[in-house]
């Protein structure tokens, strides 16, 4: 069939002044051999096949070819053209920008060169990223060109360090007491201890770089961001500090603030939410310091509480969770099925999970009120869960059995086990991509870091 | 109302509301100063395709203005209405989403190219090659290579 | 093989040209389309030959035509540039204005013709970093900056400058043309340009495309602006009166809001306002401030709220003001005070007659000074309110210089001061017999005095008169209404304390209860068969440490016809109350005696003593001074004093007996136009007497509050040196009264004597405290 074709050819090159080929010809010749085509094993397309070969022809005869061709191509009903060829660059672009799995997309890239080139775009695993792992956190990552290909591997390979690689954690001894609370980015971390001081680490160093001294009572929980730091102690107060200079900018207490000690805080960019031993959960304005509302329900304390746009979660000890609404106060939905009072709470927008006194964790769909799964059993912990933090890989839990266990967030099997994490209660843990941070009552803060020989780690952080 | 011409002379009227779904003809009735008599020319678009954008969009014309999506997207359809609209042959698809491509409907073409995603999902490189007709232009040595490269997306 | 890149981008360049040459007809749908299509096929390669398809595909297609457009769009520019040369001025203006119309005007739907350009290559350049690669529109936009824009800016901004200065001098201009050709200024700041980027050099170095309006237009602008009033300030305070300056400042601010209004960008009003008035104010302030005290002086209210306005922005122009304010104030307080000393009397509302001259010379008439005071307050509240714009640093002004002549004047220097006056005054007004205010007036004069009241510096000296007063009121019966005296005591607390108005809420509380007891002693009476009907008996039993009532001076045999009553009383008062003692103030008690004797049926009003004494002329009809003294047993003052009365208002007729001793003869011609005679009048001498009294208490209880000042501060601090001592106290009692040095000083002494206090050893200005 090709020879067919080949002698044509040779004709036509001879004779340069036929200029255009007469498409009635030409058609009936493909439409033969296309037909033949179907019976044989073979699989290029036709036309493909038939243009890098006559690529001796002038300008206008091929753009004849091509235009006859793919007329012909409809004619046959035979889906000749995959659509990268129909379709423009930016189109065929949006077509892998709808597909969310790398497998599919490998797929895609064995195909051939042109498929090739296109699962290779940028924009497409800029795309694949973000829809696993969201945007990257540090804005000035974030404005920055990257390889995001690069970055997937890199990220998929830290994944696996969380189940595979055997660590041993880097220990901060640097309080004279039980470590309460503990927040850290890529460069610092900040504690709150019973000793009534907060500090500051750098990260790398595990050098104290800062000091902040004024609660009258131990630091039971802090959130900062790069502006200021919010703290609240069992001396029943909240303290505003600016994060650059250390000072103390307002007190949160007097007449409307708490009666009894503060054991969680959290805030956005508007409000300060804290909840207190009192069974209360108190709303401040960020700017002024001014009580706003203080929302009652709770029949015990409220040990935690966590912000997700303008809701806010509490855990408390009446075994129940209450997800409400900041602006109006008022409580949208209760979450029942604890036995035993709740000690930690996280939420982010969808899932709530919390631990318990019942040795368990459960993770509960935010919108219905449903329980989703729980966590607990043989492999599970043995005593209170007193913290735990997620992300949308994984659950870390803390407990008073000294350990941190990691689990799976969509199925629930438990990854990993410290067992003996500390030498006592473990008090807070919190996550990022590469590393856990907790702390106890063991005085110490332990850096669990599951980087290994993976660069570039520091792109994902905040 | 406005007036539409296809590339096969067919002449369709649709309401103002339908025809702003589409990004160019709403600059375009903005911007132009003609009669509203005139019929506006879509020499990309053919009789059959129009029909078809058409329904899609007088279908939508209610729809709220959905913020940009948050959280995971998937390649699901999830309407079911939109599911059975894009029934339709391989050359028709293509089609219709260089006819939203044209127009500007971004809805319409995130469907069609949902649709072609979801026809090459869960295919082997094989099967991706018979159904869309192509030619292996890899060498062997390529190939070897790009697998291997490409190891690490296959472990879970 | 010629590129068909080439022939499409001809076509849709003639196109455009044709388009942007005659914008005001507009395009139609036909050609719209065309062009459209073209740069939707050429971007998706519908035309892109063969060849180009072994090209590397992971470049969309687009820069072609992109850099094309540049260069068709710098060339126009160009040539629109060139052109703008044949004209200026005005005509200048209009040119730039109408081609930055059109041009504008085409671009936008240009913008909408490459739309597929912008959301494909372009957009994808961009994030690819980039950033010198823009939408068609912003592309188009910084193009006519570079290549009209800073080419003509210079003659622009003269041109703009020349109108607007002709705009002041009165003349008409184009203002819609203005208006247009700033608003470029602000459009073409608008795009988004990255600053730090090296890459194109078509842009200038370090100008921030959001100031384009602030830099090219309102900097020059403003300067013209400053220069342009320096100028005409100068000239016109020169020749004209301060006030007219004032006016023409005035009219020249609003003349300058009116054109941020009109064809400015809002932005300007901040800071050319505030270039204006420190050109046209804060330059000339001094001028301003000097003017202020004639107008004060004139009373000038509205050239005074000019001013005021004017100053309003600059900071601390004020000061001066408030100075001269003050002192003008202070001023008249004390001229109005001036004046009403040296007319002690007025005819209404005095209810104690003068009848010395001693008395003329020291009692000022209460009402005229409180009036007086009131009126100058009145007076610049009303003037801070209407001119000031009820500035508090005024207020605070004027309430210091309030302090200063209400504390310091002319009366103050007398025996009676300020503050026995107003409680004199106050009195008047509570009292039943007042003639001088309406009834609903008077809530309002309460008001007043209260308001004078917190100026005063000694206000123990008005506490106490005021306690005096309201006992005699309640005791004599002559007290308006409850209701009154309640609103006055809830006002003094407000201000004194409720330590203070306890007292004298305990006065009243001892009035409600002295009438059950005598409802319970009336009960009693009938059920033991007391009897002695014939006589109305109402007794008032009040707490002595409460009122200030001193147990009478002399001693009282009380007549036989009242024994009775007395005795009995005193026995059932007892029976329920064993623990205390009964005094009995004979001195204050009154009664009333009907006459028999008489043509009329007289009714005599009395004290009680007056009654002793005429009841024994129920016995005989003449009586030496010495014999009544022993019928009654007082002492020779108070029978005088009473007897003088009885004698002025002819009850008796004086008459020297025999031994040449005083006699007093009953009279039986005794006439008086009504019924009821009132004989129970103060003594003159008895009142002053009182008086000076209540004066000395002050004294005492003074020196008794700076010791327990000082016993106190001591006691907390331990160790104090003497200046910080004095500061102490006058600070701790300032709400009472304002002690002088001397007295402390006594009163210290007084101490270390006492030996609550001693001096440290070696230090003699410091002083320890001895527990």
């Amino acid at each position: 069939m090709f020879q067919k074709i080949n002698d044509w050819l040779q004709r036509s090159s001879h004779n340069p002044s036929t200029g255009t080929v007469s498409s009635k010809n030409f058609n009936s010749s493909i439409s033969s051999v296309s037909k033949t085509q179907n019976s044989s094993e073979l699989e290029a397309p036709v036309i493909s096949n038939i243009i890098t070969s006559i690529n001796d022809l002038s300008m206008n005869d091929t753009k004849s070819l091509i235009n006859s061709a793919k007329d012909s191509a409809y004619e046959t009903e035979i889906d000749v053209y995959g659509f990268i060829n129909i379709l423009p660059y930016e189109l065929s672009i949006n077509v892998l920008l709808q597909i969310d799995d790398i497998h599919t997309i490998n797929k895609i890239s064995q195909v051939s060169h042109k498929w090739n080139e296109l699962a290779n775009d940028n924009t497409v695993w800029h795309n694949l990223y973000e829809k696993r792992w969201g945007c990257l956190p540090d804005p000035i990552e974030r404005r920055k060109i990257h390889n995001y290909k690069y970055l997937y591997k890199q990220r998929l390979r830290l994944n696996k360090n969380w189940v595979n690689l055997d660590i041993t954690p880097k220990c901060i001894s640097g309080h004279d007491d039980s470590v309460y609370c503990v927040q850290f980015d890529k460069n610092i971390i900040v504690s709150g201890s019973r000793d009534k001081s907060i500090k500051f680490w750098d990260i790398k160093t595990m050098e104290c770089i800062k000091v902040l001294k004024y609660h009258k009572g131990s630091v039971l929980c802090l959130q900062y961001n790069d502006k200021i730091v919010v703290s609240g102690s069992s001396d029943s107060t909240l303290i505003v500090w600016d994060f650059k200079t250390g000072e103390v900018l307002k007190i949160l207490s007097g007449k409307y603030g708490h009666v009894a000690p503060v054991l969680d805080v959290r805030f956005n960019d508007k409000v300060i939410v804290s909840c207190s031993k009192d069974c209360t959960i108190k709303i401040w304005d960020l700017e002024s310091g001014n009580l706003i509302r203080t929302l009652n329900g709770h029949r015990a304390a409220v040990n935690a509480i966590h912000i997700y746009g303008d809701e806010v979660v509490s855990a408390s000890g009446d075994c129940t969770i209450k997800l409400w609404n900041i602006n109006t106060g008022e409580c949208i939905r209760e979450f029942i099925g604890h036995l035993r009072g709740l000690a930690c709470v996280q939420y982010n927008g969808d899932i709530i999970a919390s631990g318990s006194n019942d040795h368990t964790i459960k993770l509960w769909n935010a919108k219905t009120g449903q329980l989703i799964r729980t966590l607990s059993g043989d492999e599970g912990h043995k005593d209170l869960v007193r913290t735990l933090a997620f992300d949308n890989e994984r659950i870390v839990s803390g407990s008073y059995d000294q350990t941190i266990k990691i689990w799976d967030i969509k199925t629930g099997k438990l990854l990993k086990d410290f067992k003996n994490a500390h030498g006592s209660w473990v008090f807070n843990v919190q996550m990022d991509a590469s590393k856990i941070v907790s702390a106890s009552q063991d005085r110490k803060i332990a850096i669990w870091d599951f980087t290994g020989d993976i660069h570039d780690v520091d792109t994902f952080l905040k | 109302m406005v007036k539409l011409t296809s590339s096969d002379g067919q002449e369709f009227t649709i309401s103002k509301e339908v025809a702003y779904q589409s990004v160019l003809l709403k600059n375009m009735i903005e911007d132009v100063l003609d009669s509203e008599e005139n019929p506006i020319p879509l020499p990309n678009v053919s009789g059959p395709i129009l029909v078809k954008v058409i329904e899609y969009a007088t279908h939508h014309k209610d729809d709220p203005v959905k913020p940009p999506v948050e959280g995971p997207r998937t390649s699901e359809i999830v309407d079911e209405w939109d599911k059975e609209f894009m029934n339709i042959d391989q050359g028709s698809l293509y089609e219709l989403i260089l006819a939203a491509n044209y127009l500007d409907i971004k809805d319409l073409l995130d469907l069609g190219c949902k649709t072609v995603a979801n026809m090459i999902k869960g295919k082997k490189v094989e099967e991706l090659r018979k159904l869309f007709n192509i030619q292996n232009d890899f060498t062997p040595e390529e190939e070897e290579q790009i697998k291997k490269e490409n190891a690490w997306c296959e472990e879970h | 093989m010629e590129d068909p890149f080439n022939s499409l981008w001809k076509g849709l360049k003639d196109n455009i040209e044709h388009f942007m040459d005659n914008v005001s007809q507009g395009i139609n749908f036909q050609k719209y389309m065309k062009l459209y299509t073209d740069v939707y096929n050429y971007c998706t390669g519908a035309t892109q030959s063969f060849i180009d398809s072994k090209r590397d595909t992971t470049q969309l297609i687009g820069g072609k035509m992109y850099n094309e457009l540049k260069l068709f769009l710098e060339k126009r520019l160009e040539g629109i540039y060139n052109n703008s040369k044949e004209h200026n001025d005005e005509n200048l203006l209009k040119y730039y204005s109408d081609q930055w119309h059109d041009y504008t005007m085409a671009m936008k739907t240009i913008n909408h013709i490459f739309e597929y350009l912008n959301r494909n290559w372009i957009k994808r350049e961009v994030s690819e970093g980039r950033t010198y690669i823009y939408d068609v529109y912003n592309l188009s936009l910084i193009i006519w900056k570079e290549k009209v824009f800073f080419n003509m800016k210079d003659l622009l901004i003269k041109c703009l400058l020349h109108l607007i200065e002709k705009q002041r001098h009165g003349e008409q201009i184009p203002e819609e043309l203005v208006k247009n050709v700033i608003d470029s200024y602000t459009l073409l700041g608008e795009e988004k340009v990255d600053e730090n980027n090296s890459k194109n050099p078509d842009i200038p170095k370090g100008v921030s495309s959001f100031k384009i309006y602030e830099i090219y237009y309102e900097k020059p602008f403003i300067e013209a602006t400053e220069k342009f009033y320096l100028y005409e300030s100068q000239k016109f305070i020169n020749e004209n009166s301060i006030v007219d300056y004032m006016k023409k400042a005035k009219s020249r601010l609003e003349e300058e809001n009116q054109r941020v209004d009109k064809y400015l960008n809002e932005s300007s009003r901040i800071p050319l306002l505030k270039a204006c008035k420190d050109v046209l104010i804060k330059n000339h302030l001094e001028p301003i401030q000097d003017e202020f005290t004639e107008l004060l002086q004139q009373d000038r209210v509205e050239d005074l709220e000019l001013l005021y306005y004017l100053l309003k922005y600059i900071p601390n122009s004020f000061d001066p003001l408030c100075e001269k304010f003050e002192e003008y104030v202070k001023q008249q307080g004390l001229a109005s005070i001036e004046k009403v000393a040296q007319n002690p009397v007025s005819k209404s509302g005095s209810s104690t007659p003068v009848s010395s001259k001693r008395e003329a010379k020291e009692s000022v008439n209460p009402q005229a000074y409180a009036e007086a005071i009131l009126a100058v307050r009145k007076k610049y509240i009303k003037l801070i309110q209407d001119s000031f714009n009820n500035d508090s640093k005024f207020v605070a002004s004027m309430d210091k210089a309030c302090r200063e002549f209400i504390n310091k004047n002319k009366i103050c220097n007398q025996k009676v001061k300020s503050p026995e006056l107003l409680a004199r005054y106050c009195d008047s007004l509570l009292k039943k017999s007042n003639k001088i205010a309406e009834s609903n007036e008077i809530e309002e004069r309460l008001k007043d005095i209260i308001t004078i009241f917190q100026y005063i510096e000694d206000k123990d000296v008005f506490q106490k008169f005021y306690t005096k007063m309201l006992a005699k009121r309640l005791v004599v019966g002559t007290s308006a209404s409850e209701d009154l005296e309640e609103s006055m005591i809830s006002k003094l607390k407000e201000i004194c304390g409720s330590e203070y108005t306890l007292k004298l809420q305990k006065m009243f509380q001892d009035m409600n209860l002295s009438k059950d007891l005598n409802e319970n002693y009336s009960n009693f009476k009938s059920k033991n068969d007391i009897g002695s009907a014939s006589q109305d008996f109402y007794i008032m039993v009040l707490s002595t440490n409460c009122w200030p009532l001193h147990p009478p001076s002399s001693p009282f045999t009380f007549p036989t016809e009242l024994e009775k009553q007395i005795k009995s009383f005193q026995v059932f008062y007892q029976k329920n109350h064993s623990g205390r003692k009964l005094t009995w103030l004979f001195n204050l008690c009154k009664g009333e005696l009907k006459t028999n004797f008489y043509d009329k049926k007289y009714i005599f009003q009395v004290s009680v003593y007056q009654m002793a004494i005429l009841l024994s002329y129920n016995k005989g009809d003449s009586y030496t001074l010495s014999e009544l003294q022993e019928l009654t047993g007082l002492n020779q003052d108070v029978i005088l004093g009473q007897l003088n009365i009885l004698c002025k208002a002819k009850v008796f007729l004086l008459k020297s007996s025999s031994t040449g001793e005083k006699t007093y003869v009953y009279n039986p011609n005794f006439k008086f136009k009504k019924i009821r005679v009132p004989l129970n009048l103060t003594v003159r001498s008895e009142q002053h007497a009182e008086n000076e009294e209540t004066r000395k208490a002050i004294e005492s209880d003074r020196s008794f509050l700076i010791q327990a000042a000082i016993v106190r501060i001591m006691k907390t601090r331990k160790t104090l040196k003497h200046v910080a001592l004095m500061d102490e106290v006058i600070s701790q009692l300032k709400n009472r009264f304002k002690p002088c040095v001397a007295d402390i000083k006594k009163n210290i002494d007084y101490l270390l004597d006492k030996e609550y206090i001693e001096r440290k050893e070696g230090e003699k200005d410091t002083y320890n405290y001895l527990a």
